[in-house]
């Protein structure tokens, strides 16, 4: 990559806490984002200089912020403060294990919210694999509707039949998975399948159980009560305190998932490679730069947005709004 | 942005046309057909094209489109699978500076467009995807998207140049 690109993109990266003292500092909260007033951390740039930063919450570039950005580094003025940096920070927030009822707006946590997670740890123990992961994990914090998440789901279980599932008609963002999601794109999906591709027999008890744990509706979710009394807990091996009891661990070294997509991407661009030799065109001197496939080289890059202006001229006026906006 | 405010018949109309052409000036940059890519620039131009007609988009929002394409393409290089990533990631952007937020086309309608095509292995992206590679093209850029394309210079050209008896297909041209 290329060298001054990949240090631009760095320093974009730089995490705005390692520079800014801002906490406890918040000074406006507005429909967008959080505003703080903020100082440098770094000792040599004493400057005393007095910072506004702007925080943008969300899963996409809005529209609004997209705007604000690219407006607000156009304008330089003595009255107007200026746009100095934008950073961009991330969350890793897990949402493997979250319940597709959760992720459609459901606002209690219920103990069957609890067993889903069971059932996907407990897939996940039988195949190695998380069942429901899904590669980047950007949940909004006032959004939980999450459409990667679901479109995983699905595909794993298939679309939710009307009569599996009666009351998904009345969770908040029903409206936004009618709109979002087509149940023909899911028709050949479902856990069997999946589960026999891990090599899990849809006769077995363990399956049995998997798919009383791993149901749609909450309300037909199996209980823990329930769950416990399950016959696969009848088979041997038995349930013990100590799993492994002194013996040798029995597991295959676990691997991490590698996208297959990558894999494939690369393939695809040495094919690109060729296309590009065979069309004759004067190629340009070699310092080429190859952007990484955004989904794995990116993906620290997510939700929120900050931007941080700095108060050039008008410091004392733009703190005092600040102070009489507390 | 976006012309709903028809800045050419203002009273400042020649103060922003001399800060359109100043900004212009500064931004300059040749265009040097150096991408690796050329090959799909064609196409992804024509699809761009088409995007543009079926959700009634602006001109304005055409030409920025392509001007981010370009841009990037000249001096980096994307995944093959994610050249039609980028278009609709060029698309979106452009429409977000210069479109009222109900044009915004949904990622779902933009992947239904991506054609079937032989030697991508195109699947449908997400949005997570579609984020990502708008940052990394807003970034490339350092979030200048105020860009003055031909389409924000025209109006303001054809006001001079053509007159209530200049016709198209019968239609005067400056209706």
């Amino acid at each position: 990559m290329d060298f001054e690109y990949k240090q631009k993109t760095n320093a974009e990266r730089a995490k705005v806490e390692d520079l800014f003292d801002y906490e406890g500092c918040k000074v406006g909260r507005g429909t967008y984002g959080h505003v703080y007033k903020g100082k440098r951390k770094n000792r040599l740039n004493t400057d005393g200089r007095e910072y506004a930063l702007k925080q943008i919450e969300g899963t996409g570039i809005s529209m609004s912020a997209c705007r604000e950005i690219a407006l607000l580094r156009e304008l330089k003025h003595p009255n107007v403060i200026s746009l100095q940096k934008v950073f961009l920070s991330h969350t890793d927030r897990k949402v493997w294990l979250l319940a597709p009822e959760l992720l459609l707006g459901a606002r209690h946590y219920t103990k069957a919210i609890d067993i889903w997670a069971i059932g996907c740890i407990f897939a996940e123990l039988l195949t190695y694999e998380p069942i429901f992961h899904c590669r980047q994990e950007d949940i909004k914090t006032s959004n939980p509707y999450h459409h990667d998440q679901l479109d995983r789901i699905f595909n794993v279980m298939g679309f939710p039949q009307d009569k599996d599932w009666e009351d998904i008609r009345k969770m908040p963002e029903h409206g936004t998975l009618t709109k979002d999601f087509k149940r023909s794109n899911y028709v050949n999906c479902n856990l069997v399948k999946y589960m026999e591709k891990h090599k899990v027999k849809p006769d077995s008890k363990q399956f049995h159980l998997l798919q009383k744990l791993l149901t749609m509706d909450p309300t037909k979710r199996i209980t823990s009560e329930l769950a416990m009394k399950d016959p696969y807990f009848l088979e041997d091996p038995l349930p013990s305190q100590d799993v492994f009891e002194g013996k040798n661990i029995p597991y295959p070294k676990r691997e991490f998932l590698t996208d297959d997509d990558d894999d494939k991407a690369d393939t695809g661009a040495s094919k690109a490679g060729g296309a590009d030799q065979s069309s004759g065109h004067n190629q340009p001197p070699a310092k080429r730069v190859r952007v990484m496939p955004p989904s794995t080289h990116i993906h620290n890059v997510q939700a929120q947005q900050q931007l941080q202006f700095s108060s050039s001229n008008i410091q004392t006026s733009t703190s005092s709004t600040y102070t009489s906006r507390f | 942005m976006a012309m709903t405010v028809e800045w050419w018949k203002d009273k400042v109309a020649e103060d922003i046309y001399d800060t359109m052409r100043k900004k212009e000036q500064d931004n300059f940059t040749t265009y040097n057909c150096h991408s690796t890519q050329l090959w799909a620039r064609r196409q992804l131009v024509d699809w761009i094209s088409v995007i543009v007609e079926n959700f009634n988009l602006d001109m304005t929002s055409h030409h920025l489109a392509v001007y981010l394409l370009d841009f990037f393409m000249e001096k980096l290089e994307v995944d093959t699978n994610h050249l039609y990533l980028l278009a609709i990631a060029c698309i979106c952007l452009a429409v977000k500076y210069e479109e009222h937020c109900e044009k915004r086309p949904r990622l779902a309608s933009l992947n239904a467009f991506i054609p079937s095509h032989g030697l991508l292995d195109i699947r449908k992206y997400t949005a997570s995807e579609l984020r990502s590679m708008e940052l990394t093209v807003l970034s490339y850029f350092n979030w200048n998207l105020s860009i003055p394309t031909c389409a924000q210079f025209l109006p303001y050209y054809l006001l001079v140049a053509v007159d209530n008896l200049d016709l198209r297909n019968g239609i005067p041209i400056s209706s």
